[in-house]
């Protein structure tokens, strides 16, 4: 018994030392692909710095990384994404500078939002497991303060008196582009009060269409109206529409305007939202008032829900890369002016999930 | 006196029995190890195979039972002629070995295909099914025929254990792979095709066949050795109660679908429902088993399907709460310990050795026949009249037909041998 017990102990040893082998050899090669990524995506972000005219950040002698509250004083029209520079600094929060450059955060989110002093983030903990966390601006980070496990995340708002978050994520799927097959869940959550939240799914939608309690349909994409009132993305298969919802009385009603995603301008006039056009998403106004649609001058299919960094010029992101990539994959943002009828701008190269800071 | 000495010296030799037991325990250990290493192989692949739950969910409820009831009927084919190979050829290990040998060799094919597509994936997975409705029937043969009769609840319980910690351990070693080398199956793979080669590697060369020693009659084809085997009135009665009892088991799938759809139950823990069903049944395998051996094998069995009858009764309650719903998957647990190793347990106490691959097989024939009707009947209840009437008719049919087992079962004669 001695001996078959050492030759399956052998067999054993040979079989993990192959297999253990080969994995290391696929994560070497990850590594240095990854490494070559790295080196790309800075060359770019050099040069996309060095083509601006701005001078150069102004803090004195800038700290390796940023802490929220004992580094940086948040003025309106400061933009804060998540850098996708792929590499050990990938989905590290960071702060883009007037020249372009950008100062990063010791703090990792996969998509990030703000306003007032509260900031909101979805992200990726270990292996499969995910969070929601609010940060304080104005404070440096507390450990484990106010998280809760959540699923893959999609979509991250604040309220503007930041007093409430909405968050979007994925049960299963990860894109808005299969259409009827993913499912997701949409939770509000009070920042007071970190055990106070809702589901969407629980809102009595004061409409007699059926279609808003089949079990199939999906809830997602929120935008705040203030801090109670919101709108909200509601699809059946391709039947895909707007409500506008109240927190206080848990109600939602239709709009009856068409797309997903909305995100309301600062000023309260205007959704843009994300418009199925065959395989792609276009982007079109709706002025609240008189409900006008107006498709914008972007011809790409933009996926994302834009963020608005004033009155008339949104941000959004792309993929870099036609072929997005499995690993770290890298993203742009852009900048749109929808007033005055021009073309799209190179925002911030390697960067995703603009989130523009109004006091 | 020569006998009287000999009696009374047994320092320095090996007493009979415990030689008896050395083998025991070298065979269940040897199995054991080889289900734990094989199960991580393959729950590791299912965890990475988005096939099975995108075409789960698409199913309708009435779909979705048919498609499981069909899957069983045939895998509970391909058992009974594993079973009745493994008797004629007296050779249970061999058969069993065959059946682990090509589930490893399709991890192979996997992990040279896997930089293709999902085609190969979805037919090597055809093969591994294959491979395991052949090697089931043997390699519980093998157990029953490793240890005496009074324990072989407690050795099924054994082998249970260590083949569902191998299915839990399977996705974490994924997940971890995974967390190693984003994104790269192929790693995965590799890490499948190793173990299951030391799985394999177990039964070849630890198990050991044992000599039977009722002579085999002669040299049956799979209907005769079933007429055969289903002449003996005790197997016939044990089959016609686990098949009743069956016909009124609703299928984990669909318990699992309705804590997920009906619970206020966070959704973040839906891939943890197996696993509290698991862990469950993992700790209480062995206990349970020898309290079978001890106690009553049929006793255990009909008491385990009243844990079962809890959890429906549990699922009935108006709100399903997050504690509801560990409670049904808690009972779920015990009811598996009770039933799924007993079953072959009370089986192979009755049945001659020459025979046990197809009696076992037969059992699991039977369970799959009463499976095969409740699955897509459940469904269509749960459709037409909703499930609260669904679960309240299957709640009072199981019920009727435990009463029924236990008339049944209480008919079994023994054999005092």
């Amino acid at each position: 018994m001695k001996k078959q017990v050492l030759l399956i102990t052998a067999i054993a040893l040979v079989l993990m030392l192959g297999a253990g082998g080969y994995i290391l050899n696929v994560r070497s090669q990850q590594n240095k692909d990854l490494a070559a990524r790295n080196q790309e995506a800075s060359e770019r972000v050099a040069s996309f710095e060095s083509s601006k005219t701005a001078p150069r950040s102004t803090l004195a002698s800038p700290p390796e990384e940023l802490s929220f509250g004992a580094d940086v004083d948040f003025e309106q029209g400061d933009v804060l994404v998540v850098n996708r520079v792929p590499g050990d600094d990938y989905g590290k929060l960071a702060l883009r500078n007037d020249d372009g450059s950008r100062e990063l955060f010791d703090k990792t989110c996969t998509r990030v939002h703000l306003a007032a002093h509260t900031g909101f983030c979805l992200g990726e903990r270990g292996i499969s497991a995910y969070v929601a966390e609010f940060f304080d601006l104005t404070k440096p980070d507390l450990p484990k303060r106010d998280e809760w496990n959540t699923i893959l995340p999609s979509r991250a708002q604040v309220s503007p008196g930041g007093l409430w978050t909405a968050s979007t994520v994925f049960a299963s799927g990860t894109s808005y582009q299969d259409v009827g097959n993913f499912s997701t869940f949409v939770e509000f959550a009070s920042v007071e009060n970190v055990n106070r939240r809702w589901g969407a799914r629980n809102f009595k939608v004061e409409s007699d269409d059926p279609k808003y309690v089949d079990p199939e349909g999906n809830f997602w994409g929120v935008t705040f109206i203030d801090d109670d009132q919101f709108y909200i993305t509601h699809g059946l298969g391709t039947d895909i529409d707007i409500l506008k919802g109240t927190i206080s009385t848990r109600t939602l009603e239709p709009t009856g305007w068409l797309g997903s995603c909305p995100s309301l301008s600062p000023d309260g006039s205007t959704l843009v939202v994300k418009e199925m056009d065959g395989e792609n998403f276009q982007l079109v106004t709706i002025d609240v008032a008189t409900g006008e649609r107006t498709p914008l001058g972007e011809t790409r299919s933009v996926d994302d829900q834009i963020n608005w960094m004033s009155d008339d010029t949104i941000l959004y992101a792309l993929h870099t890369n036609e072929k997005p990539e499995e690993i770290q994959p890298e993203f742009d943002i852009w900048s749109l002016n929808i007033t005055d009828g021009s073309e799209p701008e190179l925002f911030l190269p390697n960067a995703d999930s603009p989130a523009t800071y109004f006091p | 006196m020569y006998l009287a000495s000999v009696r009374k010296k047994p320092t320095g030799t090996q007493p009979a029995t415990s030689n008896q037991n050395q083998h025991i325990h070298r065979n269940i250990f040897a199995l054991g190890f080889t289900s734990l290493f094989t199960d991580i192989s393959s729950e590791m692949i299912v965890a990475i195979t988005p096939l099975y739950l995108t075409s789960a969910l698409g199913f309708s409820y009435l779909s979705y039972g048919l498609f499981e009831g069909a899957y069983q009927g045939a895998n509970a084919s391909l058992r009974l002629w594993g079973g009745a190979l493994s008797d004629r050829h007296q050779n249970h290990k061999r058969i069993a070995a065959t059946g682990y040998g090509i589930s490893a060799f399709t991890r192979v094919g996997l992990f040279l295909t896997s930089f293709l597509t999902w085609l190969p994936i979805t037919l090597f997975l055809l093969a591994d099914r294959v491979g395991k409705g052949l090697r089931v029937a043997p390699r519980d043969a093998l157990i029953s025929l490793s240890v005496s009769k009074d324990r072989l609840a407690t050795a099924f319980g054994a082998h249970r254990a260590m083949d569902t910690f191998g299915a839990l351990l399977g996705p974490i070693v994924a997940y971890l792979l995974l967390e190693v080398t984003p994104g790269a199956y192929e790693s995965v793979f590799a890490m499948s095709v190793a173990t299951a080669f030391i799985g394999l590697s177990f039964i070849i060369f630890l198990a050991q066949q044992p000599v039977i020693k009722t002579k085999i009659q002669a040299k049956k084809n799979l209907l005769a050795s079933l007429k055969q085997t289903l002449a003996d009135s005790n197997t016939r009665l044990v089959c016609l109660a686990v098949a009743a009892v069956s016909f009124m088991t609703i299928s984990d799938s669909f318990l699992y679908l309705i804590i997920f759809q009906e619970s206020s139950m966070d959704k973040v823990f839906f891939p943890l429902l197996f696993s509290g069903t698991a862990v469950t049944y993992l700790v209480l395998a062995v206990p349970i088993g020898s309290l079978a051996d001890k106690f009553s094998k049929t006793a255990v069995f009909l008491a385990g399907n009243l844990f079962l009858l809890a959890a429906y009764i549990l699922l009935l309650t108006t709100s399903i709460s997050t504690t509801i719903g560990l409670a049904t998957l808690g009972l779920l647990g015990v009811y598996y310990a009770a039933t799924d190793g007993v079953v072959p347990a009370i089986i192979s106490s009755l049945t001659p050795e020459d025979s046990r691959g197809v009696a076992i097989a037969s059992s699991t024939l039977a369970i799959s026949l009463g499976k095969l009707i409740a699955a897509p009947l459940f469904g269509l209840l749960w459709q037409q009249f909703g499930l609260p009437l669904a679960l309240s008719l299957f709640s009072g049919g199981l019920f009727i037909t435990l009463v029924f087992a236990y008339f049944s079962l209480s008919k079994i004669q023994v054999a005092h041998a």
